[in-house]
């Protein structure tokens, strides 16, 4: 399982994530009144993944396991960068 | 008995076409061009016509609008709309002012049909 | 030609001219229904005549981008920078099409591989590399302003930029993206921002993309574009300035994007890809004037060489420059289109003029008939007076006729101008600059020899503001500009004169470049250059040898310098002018006559010929006794109003026999030529004449002369140049 609700609320993305894998995430995060996300484990994630991550917002934890997510796309997800992300509004 | 033609068009070419047609059908009937409808309405009420081949697809307005205003200003006047483009509107629009739709480029043979209508109408009339 | 045809190919070119002025203008306002209405028309009546001539392949073409147009018209499609600028290409085919019937009398049988390529275009879902709008283009250049000021290192190190707008779709298609900007070679820095309306979590739709993607990378477009051919979406590519680029001429870098792109990807499409690049290389050496390397290259293709092979041909251009001169040779003819280009299409009034003048002639005619015939039967108490009279109506006549003439070789500068707005456009795409052309008083009208003769001096112009002129947007905004560089095009009427201007808010000409430039290039002394007041060195710029890039486009095909730009103004007895503002821009303006054939003039002998010297130069005549005239050097020179003024003996300035000077006082003709004042010595001053000038032809060419005229007694009255007069 790529995305799951753990025992602890917390939404734990993990491995290599596909498109499939944006409903559930939608649903999880939806469901948490202050959503959490783990993604130490992740590799890689699709774009409707880090689309939705964009969209909610949620708490991030951890760094991601892939290089490409890890070097330039948790500073724009992750609010703990909110500074850097601000460069330029649509 | 020859009739008097107005041929609008904004196109000389589709005029000169048009023309060379009328001249293969009928040589004696007088033709008069318009490159719009300003210049049309101007003409028609300088003189009589019996038959107006319009386009439908003119800057300022366009055939079906001139049509209205023809059969306005001389009621027995035969009127045609020519358009490339064969949309059921049109051919509708050019029906509820008693205009004949016909597809262009005009053929010779189409254009003779029309005419040869307008003649028995005319006939009977 | 039959007559159809021949109308059919005035209509035509209107048509395609009036479609892009309102395509352009549709892009440029996408609420104004007029303009969609107008170029909707304009494809349609095309459309339609193209069924006329039974021209089944252009009235096919047409249809489709028609069908589109419709669409956009009735607001189901929007009006996108893709499909006008498939619109417009549709159009390029249309011209191509225009100048084969132009030529062969009928229209081409084989147009239908043309017409299906357009077909392609319009068609939904065809990988074509879309575009990007003009907003996703503005966001580009608003985050690499964003991104300079946030990460100049990062920025400083880029080589290319990209702004990606994914289909909303394009997940479904599955497409992911990010993979794409993931795997991109040499990726420094990325940067996402969602799109579209604001919605609550609740009412995200997961599955649709709704995203900007930003990208910059170290390495050139060329090699990352193809990479994108397949996603569906809208790019924006920005190359930004590095020292490798800016040493490549234009062609070099047309030639390696098409080597960047037989290097690539060989899977899907690459066939396509690979015909597409080398047609291009063709293209590029052919404007190039390497007829011989573009031949090898089409050799090689069609024998199916291998990458290796044609990659390595178009990288040594190999093959030696062959038959230039015939090529040269050429070029100089006329094409069939300058040909076409000289029908007129008149106003109805003024035909209408010229037969009432005909008429009046005609009833003149008559009366002097009878005159002739008193004459003959030797009645002739009253014939002076009549004939006086009569001379007097011929008088007025004559000059109504020469009013009406000119005035039917009238035209608008919009006839020019309006090609102007789809090149700027081209040069924009190309650049990748941002650029807005405004055209100011392009209802002033001109004779038609000045008009058209304008469009390759105006196109140099224009391109220079471009290429130099308007900053790239990174530049634009450190300069606290709007990212979008406007050049204005200005004609107004100035007194007699007509004065075209093309003013640009760029960076203005860096003086300090073009004097070394000038002085590495020869164009003067160092020291002269180094001497030069700002405004001088500006105008180094117009020098003959100060260009020596030799430019490739697909306009003119040769390289012309701001020199030529000059030369030609000249020709068409104007000058030209350079104001530049550092940081703010520049100003070329042109000042041309506003008529090149009617020419006040006053006629003088020298050297036992009779010469015609342009009014508007002449200050006065004067006797000036030799005893005032003193030799400076080999020159003369005098006083006149407490000046010094060069004297120039217009006999043996014409290398006419020298005159003996035996008379005691000089007659001299005194004159202004650019400023300065000049005397001209003569034998004999003549009377004062309105003349219409015929251009210099044959012999007389080499002469420095303005034109000439037929005098009354048959004799021809040349017309001095001034300017060339050699003081």
């Amino acid at each position: 399982m790529t995305v799951r609700l753990g025992a602890d609320g917390i939404i734990h993305i993990a491995g290599v994530c596909g498109v499939e894998d944006a409903e559930p995430l939608l649903r999880y995060l939806l469901a948490a009144p202050e959503p959490r996300v783990d993604w130490h484990q992740c590799e890689g994630a699709h774009t409707a993944i880090v689309q939705l991550l964009l969209k909610v917002r949620p708490a991030i934890d951890g760094a991601p396991l892939g290089d490409f997510l890890n070097q330039h796309i948790a500073p724009l997800v992750s609010p703990r960068y909110a500074g850097e992300t601000a460069l330029f509004k649509a | 008995m020859p009739f008097q033609v107005l041929i609008v068009d904004d196109s000389k070419l589709a005029r000169m076409a048009i023309t060379k047609a009328m001249n293969n059908l009928h040589p004696d009937w007088t033709r008069v061009e318009a490159p719009n409808a300003d210049d049309a309405i101007a003409l028609a009420r300088q003189q009589h016509f019996d038959i107006a081949l319009l386009d439908f697809n003119m800057p300022g307005r366009d055939g079906l609008e001139l049509a209205a205003e023809l059969r306005a200003l001389a009621p027995g006047i035969a009127l045609a709309i020519i358009s490339a483009n064969h949309q059921n509107e049109i051919v509708n629009q050019a029906h509820d002012v008693g205009a004949i739709f016909l597809p262009k480029p005009l053929t010779e043979q189409a254009l003779g049909q029309f005419l040869t209508q307008v003649q028995q109408s005319k006939g009977q009339s | 030609m039959n007559e159809f045809i021949e109308q059919f190919l005035i209509e035509a070119r209107e048509l395609v001219e009036q479609g892009t002025a309102d395509l352009l203008a549709a892009e440029e306002r996408p609420k104004d229904a007029a303009a969609i209405d107008g170029a909707f028309r304009a494809f349609h009546t095309l459309k339609g005549s193209a069924g006329i001539i039974d021209f089944a392949a252009m009235a096919r073409a047409l249809h489709v981008a028609e069908d589109s147009l419709s669409e956009a018209r009735g607001g189901s499609l929007p009006i996108t920078n893709e499909l006008i600028s498939h619109c417009l290409s549709c159009l390029d085919q249309v011209v191509q099409w225009l100048e084969v019937i132009e030529q062969t009398g009928e229209p081409p049988a084989d147009a239908d591989s043309g017409a299906d390529a357009v077909v392609a275009l319009f068609e939904p879902g065809a990988p074509t590399p879309a575009k990007a709008s003009p907003e996703v283009a503005a966001n580009l250049d608003a985050w690499l302003d964003a991104l300079s000021v946030a990460k100049p290192d990062v920025r400083a190190a880029a080589r290319s930029a990209l702004c990606h707008q994914p289909d909303e779709g394009s997940f479904f298609r599955g497409d992911d993206p990010l993979v794409r900007i993931r795997d991109l070679s040499g990726l420094l820095a990325v940067d996402l921002v969602p799109t579209g309306p604001a919605v609550p979590p609740a009412e995200i739709d997961p599955f649709a993309c709704h995203l900007l993607i930003f990208a910059i990378s170290s390495e050139q477009v060329s090699s990352l574009a193809p990479a994108f051919a397949d996603v569906a979406g809208q790019f924006e590519w920005r190359e930004l300035a590095g020292p490798v680029v800016a040493t490549l001429s234009p062609a070099a870098q047309l030639i390696e994007a098409q080597i960047a792109l037989l290097q690539g990807p060989q899977g899907e499409g690459f066939d396509g890809r690979k015909a597409a690049a080398l047609n291009t290389a063709i293209n590029v050496r052919r404007a190039e004037g390497r007829d011989a390397d573009a031949r090898h290259i089409e050799h090689l293709a069609a024998s199916d060489a291998g990458v290796e092979a044609l990659v390595d041909t178009l990288r040594s251009g190999a093959a030696a420059p062959a038959d230039n001169a015939a090529e040269e040779a050429r070029a100089s003819e006329p094409s069939a289109q300058d040909l076409a280009a000289r029908s007129l299409r008149v106003n109805v009034e003024r035909i209408d003029a010229l037969v009432r003048l005909t008429g009046e002639l005609t009833v003149l005619k008559h009366a002097i008939g009878h005159a002739a015939a008193m004459a003959d039967r030797g009645d002739t108490e009253s014939l002076g007076t009549m004939l006086k009279a009569q001379y007097g109506s011929l008088d007025r006549l004559v000059s109504e006729l020469q009013h009406a003439v000119l005035n039917i070789r009238v035209l608008p500068l919009r006839h020019v101008f309006q090609r102007f707005p789809r090149l700027v456009r081209d040069m924009s795409d190309k650049l990748g600059k941002p650029m807005r052309l405004v055209i100011e008083g392009e209802e002033t009208e001109a004779d038609k020899t000045i008009v058209e003769a304008l469009f390759e001096p105006l196109l140099h112009v224009l391109r220079n503001a471009a290429d130099h002129g308007i900053e790239v947007p990174g530049a634009r905004a450190e300069a606290g500009k709007p990212p979008t560089g406007v050049v204005i095009l200005r004609a107004r009427r100035d007194g007699d004169h007509l004065a075209v201007e093309v003013e640009d808010d760029g960076r203005g000409i860096d003086t300090a470049r073009v004097r070394s430039v000038a002085t590495e290039r020869g164009v003067a002394s160092a020291a002269a250059i180094a001497a030069m007041s700002e405004e001088a060195a500006a105008d180094l710029i117009f020098a003959p040898g100060f260009s020596t890039r030799s430019e490739v486009t697909g306009y003119s095909g040769r390289g012309v310098g701001m020199d030529a730009v000059r030369v030609a103004v000249q020709r068409l007895g104007g000058r030209v002018s350079l104001h530049s503002r550092p940081e703010h821009g520049s100003l070329v303006r042109m000042t041309l006559p506003f008529t090149i054939m009617k020419t006040d003039v006053m006629t003088v002998e020298a050297g036992g010929q009779v010469l015609g010297i342009p009014l508007d130069t002449v200050i006065e005549t004067a006797r000036i006794p030799r005893a005032a005239i003193s030799n400076i050097g080999a020159a003369q020179a005098f006083t006149w109003r407490n000046r010094t003024v060069p004297l120039l003996d217009l006999s043996s300035a014409i290398d006419a026999s020298t005159a003996s000077t035996s008379s005691a006082d000089a007659l001299v003709v005194i004159v202004t030529i650019a400023g300065e004042y000049c005397g001209l010595e003569v034998e004999r001053l003549g009377e004062r004449m309105d003349v219409m000038l015929r251009p210099m032809e044959g012999l007389l060419a080499g002469l420095p002369c303005a034109g000439t005229t037929l005098l009354g007694d048959g004799r021809v009255l040349l017309v001095l140049d001034l300017h060339e007069l050699q003081l």
